[in-house]
């Protein structure tokens, strides 16, 4: 009998044993809980190396899902080059607005190919990043492609303020982007990006003008609802630098056109050179002496005055036609902000774009979805 | 008189340790808890408080399972000897239930102590979880006297309920199963919420108890756990079998353990057929709460974690078919068997050997740049599910085929079938019904053969809508509400196509009908043929199972996650169907076959009972080892994502720590369930 509780209690040992002997033998890893990271200093440079190790650490898990480089497992998308593809993967969102919604609202936009609901949002637990350790980590993010100086810092915090005051939250999922209705032919779409007057204004590679953007690279960073829109409706949104800009000059002239060029720079102008529709398709550049012009901008105020109503133009910044708008005005060779009374306020135009907006009457939509066809295959580098 | 006595003692004197303890309890929830003024407290002698708390609740989570596990396979036994009238089944049960009295005090014991150390070194988190769930404290020490009742009433009534009111005991060992069930379901929700809180604010306060019982993780623990207990249960008791057996003095007394020993491992083994798919729910889960968790789960850390795990599964399923070949010895005619053995064996190491490859570890740079990534070349493809799921499905069936092969060793069928015995395999053949409807519930009526059905037409008006907008030189401008009509039918069909179970609705009707007309060929073969087809149907059922888990195994390498995912339901179904048909087939054409000889109980070697006392060890191990990753996976919070864990104690310790504290915890439950079984044993002989 106590040879066969020997026995039992040896090989009961034996197979605990056996049991640590494994536990023992491979890796041994031993996790910390992840501390906060101090973002120490206000230079730019001193945030993005506390960035970097905020996205490195396993407190804010990011390399848990996203890579450094291609990985064809990760199960997010590959965050190098992420600076320079920021300001054009979602169509009217800066650099910095767009990262900043996509840590804080991660299903607001879903890169394509990568499933939904694959990320919590960073400041919310169980990661729960300070705003100023996210704010961190999306300057050292930038830096991986883009460029992160003082000015890219601001437009972060810019972007945050309303996260940071709780104002907004994240959305539980948006509706994925959908395929074209009509397929298209890539081909024809060249064709008729040729014949309709595109290559006038917009540059493909070595084809085409610099007056409106550069499309070599649209398929690549945009989905074709987007193109459709930019198409039939321009106006709808309108890529920043090239809005058309409208001038009243003394005495009771009016130009309007896009801008090409600051005279000596955007901050003091003296004069801006445009280009501006010539007719039959064509456009020209001119440069207008800006002493003569009595209100510029992309956005026109028609205000009451009197009996009488007089357009000024400006660059929107912020209000509405309800509560007065507040608008950037060039006055004497500088920039001042100046506030126009709702009650004032007959209408306010907003700032167009100098395309056709007439594509739908001029083309079948067999045509037009061969233009988009095509401008999606633009994906290569400008 | 003196069973009314006996009963009317062993009440009041379990009735009155469970009001001490809980007692005790309510001392250090009520009396204690408020006076804590410190977020942690410190344990002062050798260990440390996180490794306290773990070793008393490692400990009353092993005895939990024996305290249920053991129950359940008692009542299963209580039932199969009702229905055989094999009085030697109704023996078992009861012995295995006059040493659950002890088991269970020493559970409540446990989790006093627990308790006390939760209280005293983390009286902030015991705090907070009481402002969730105090209100499940009542019910939960009502469940707890239930209890100790209904065991009481169970253990003691049972030469009582006998003949005619053996329904009645029957009943008794059901409620007892029910109230131990609920218990364990209460405690469940108290562990799944600390991983996947629900119903609480992102502060932590409480909004729905409902929701916070009932969070993403509850009913699938719950449900592994109750599958986990029958199998634990059942080893445990082979185990004490094999014991008895070692130490018998006669050969009746050997024959009779090892026939428990037999009836305990086939428990066991039945219920750990189905724990991986419990366990591949519970992982799912864990995704679709957290990708990051479940990512941080399989692919971080703990993804050596699930290396030793295999390891243990695979000891399991490798000792359990040994154990098997091993019982062909005592079974005349079971030499004839041993051809098969090899070729059995040679699979189950495969298979496993492919379980256990793992899908991403964690490599240094040196071995990553070696293998050319982070997956080996040429074992990377079979670390991923499709691999696992097909080696797991190959095992069972091959552990089922042991089972057959077991089964009829001793058996000669009769070259002519004489009439009768039809009730049983009938019955048997009715239950594949279940994978038969559910594969055409699904290929035929659901939602995504209805949506398959439909997508065609659907499709067909699109192309048609579509057609008449390119077919016309028409401009943009006059063809907008036509377009605006394609862009809804094209929403239509996407979010159709989309439709859950859609790519499944083809694989589930072809399946369906494979199976349909299988169970057509065995009621052929038992109403008309009378068993002359039956053995060679088995084989193809059998190789056919084998097939479909093969096929889909290798075309989910080919297709995407979404569509993958559901083809381990037609390996599963497929397997499912193999065991119950073949099993139906076997039982009708081996009626009136000729015996070679009674199995020969007690003529086991010494090394098969050492078998049974593996796989108890290795069943506790496992339960120890998911708890390890279970608990790691919340990381650094008490509650993940509510309240954090600041203690000095907060990090995921090494593997190497946690094996350790786990196999000191199961040594320490082998050693207090020695002492149980030697009192049982010791009041049985003095009795």
């Amino acid at each position: 009998m106590l040879s066969l509780v020997r026995n039992l209690v040896l090989f009961i040992l034996s197979i605990t044993a056996g049991f640590v002997y494994i536990g023992n033998a491979i890796p041994q890893i031993k996790t910390q809980p992840a501390e906060a990271i101090t973002v120490v200093g206000e230079t730019p440079e001193q945030t993005v190396a506390a960035g970097k190790a905020i996205f490195m650490s396993d407190r804010a898990q990011c390399l848990t899902c996203h890579s450094l480089g291609e990985d064809p497992k990760a199960r997010c998308p590959n965050q190098e080059g992420l600076g320079e593809r920021a300001g054009k993967r979602k169509p009217g969102t800066t650099a910095a607005q767009y990262l900043v919604e996509s840590v804080y609202n991660p299903n607001a936009f879903i890169v394509p190919g990568y499933p939904r609901n694959q990320m919590k949002p960073v400041h919310k637990p169980p990661i729960a990043l300070s705003h100023d350790e996210i704010t961190a980590a999306l300057m050292f993010l930038n830096t991986l492609g883009g460029k992160s100086d003082s000015e890219f810092l601001e437009q972060v915090k810019e972007a945050q303020d309303p996260w940071r005051k709780g104002l907004l939250r994240p959305e539980e999922s948006v509706e994925a982007d959908k395929l074209p209705i009509l397929s298209g032919d890539a081909p024809r779409g060249h064709e008729l990006y040729r014949s309709q007057g595109c290559v006038l204004c917009h540059r493909i590679r070595d084809e085409g003008r610099d007056v409106c953007p550069d499309l070599s690279a649209i398929g690549g960073s945009q989905s074709p609802d987007y193109i459709l829109e930019s198409i039939l409706t321009p106006s709808a949104i309108i890529v920043k630098g090239y809005k058309e800009v409208k001038m009243s000059l003394k005495p009771r002239r009016f130009v309007r056109g896009v801008p090409v060029k600051w005279v000596p720079d955007r901050e003091h102008p003296k004069s801006i050179v445009l280009s501006v529709d010539a007719g039959g398709g064509q456009r020209e550049e001119q440069e207008v002496d800006l002493s003569e012009a009595t209100s510029i901008g992309e956005t026109a105020v028609v205000v009451k005055k009197g009996k009488k109503v007089e357009a000024t133009y400006g660059d929107y910044v912020s209000g509405d036609q309800q509560t007065g708008v507040t608008m950037k005005m060039l006055e004497n060779g500088e920039w001042i902000e100046r506030r126009f009374h709702a009650s004032d306020i007959k209408r306010v135009d907003q700032a167009e774009s100098p395309m056709p907006s007439n594509f739908a009457e001029m083309m079948t939509p067999s045509e037009i979805y061969d233009l988009v066809s095509f401008l999606m295959a633009q994906k290569g580098k400008k | 008189m003196a069973v009314r006595y006996e009963l009317r003692h062993h009440l009041l004197f379990s009735l009155a340790k469970v009001s001490a303890l809980l007692v005790l309890a309510a001392t250090l929830l009520y009396g204690l808890l408020p006076r804590q003024r410190d977020d942690y407290g410190a344990f002062p002698f050798l260990l440390d408080s996180r490794t306290v708390v773990w070793l008393a609740m490692e400990l009353h989570l092993m005895f939990a399972a024996f305290v249920l596990g053991v129950p359940l396979f008692t009542l299963i036994v209580e039932m199969v000897g009702a229905a055989t009238r094999e009085e030697r089944y109704d023996r078992l049960a009861r012995e295995f239930t006059r040493l659950l009295a002890l088991a269970f005090t020493t559970t409540a014991v446990l989790g006093v102590l627990g308790l006390g150390a939760l209280v005293f070194l983390y009286p902030q988190f015991i705090t907070y979880l009481g402002s969730v769930f105090s209100s499940t404290y009542l019910p939960y020490a009502a469940l707890i006297l239930a209890d100790a009742v209904v065991l009481v009433l169970y253990a003691f009534t049972w030469e009582t309920l006998q003949g005619r009111l053996k329904w009645l005991h029957i009943s008794l060992g059901v409620l007892l199963n029910l109230v131990g069930t609920a218990l364990m379901c209460i405690a469940n929700a108290w562990a799944t919420f600390m991983m996947s809180p629900a119903g609480v604010t992102e502060e932590g306060a409480l909004v729905s108890l409902s929701k916070a019982i009932q969070n993403p993780f509850w009913w699938p623990i719950n449900v592994h756990r109750i599958i986990a207990n029958v199998a634990f249960g059942g080893s445990i008791a082979a185990a004490y079998a094999a014991i008895r057996f070692l130490s018998a003095k006669s050969d009746e007394e050997r024959a009779h353990y090892d026939w428990m020993g037999y009836v305990g491992n086939f428990i066991a083994l039945w219920a750990l057929i189905p724990l991986p798919f419990a366990g591949y729910w519970l992982g799912k889960e864990i995704y679709a709460y957290s990708a990051q968790m479940g990512t941080s789960m399989m692919g971080g850390a703990f993804s050596w974690l699930f290396i030793i795990q295999a390891v243990l599964i695979a000891t399991l399923f490798i000792s359990a078919n040994y154990y098997m070949w091993l019982g062909l010895g005592r079974i005349p005619g079971g030499h004839r068997y041993y051809k098969y053995v090899l070729g059995m064996e040679a699979l189950i190491f495969l298979a496993m050997a492919v379980w256990m490859t793992p899908h991403t570890l964690v490599a240094s740079l040196a071995e990553a740049r070696r293998m050319g990534g982070a997956h080996h070349p040429l074992l990377g493809v079979f670390g991923v599910m499709s691999a696992k799921n097909t080696a797991v499905n190959l095992v069972i069936l091959t552990t089922f085929l042991s089972f057959v092969l077991y089964r009829r060793a001793n058996k000669e069928r009769a070259e002519v079938r004489p009439p009768g015995g039809i009730g049983g395999p009938l019955f048997i053949a009715a239950l594949s019904l279940f994978p038969i409807l559910l594969c055409g519930v699904n290929g035929f009526l659901g939602q995504g053969a209805k949506a398959e059905k439909s997508l065609p037409e659907l499709r067909q008006e699109v192309e048609s809508l579509r057609a008449a907008i390119v077919g016309t030189s028409e401009k943009m401008a006059t063809q907008l509400d036509k377009l605006k009509e394609l862009g809804r039918k094209q929403s239509e069909l996407e979010k159709l196509a989309q439709t859950p179970g859609i790519h499944h609705a083809a694989g589930f009707r072809v399946i369906a009908i494979i199976f349909a007309a299988f169970l057509g060929l065995a009621l052929l073969d038992m109403f008309v043929v009378r068993g002359r087809i039956g053995g060679l149907l088995q084989w193809v059922i059998l190789a056919t199972a084998a097939g479909i888990v093969l096929f889909y195994g290798i075309r989910g390498y080919f297709v995407e996650a979404e569509v993958r995912i559901g083809f381990s339901v037609y390996q599963v179904m497929a397997v499912l169907f193999a065991m119950i048909s073949i099993t139906a087939i076997d039982l009708f054409i081996f009626f009136g076959a000729k015996s070679l000889g009674p199995v020969e109980w007690g003529k086991m070697p010494r090394r098969s009972q050492y078998v049974l006392v593996l796989l108890a060890v290795v069943f506790t191990l496992t339960i120890g080892l998911m708890g390890i990753v279970r608990s790691g996976i919340r990381e650094a919070w008490h509650v993940y994502g509510v309240m954090r864990d600041t203690s000095q104690w907060a990090f995921t310790p090494t593997m190497g720590y946690g094996t350790t504290v786990v196999a000191a915890a199961a040594l320490i439950f082998f050693a207090l369930v020695s002492s149980i079984f030697w009192l049982g044993m010791k009041e049985k002989k003095d009795g």
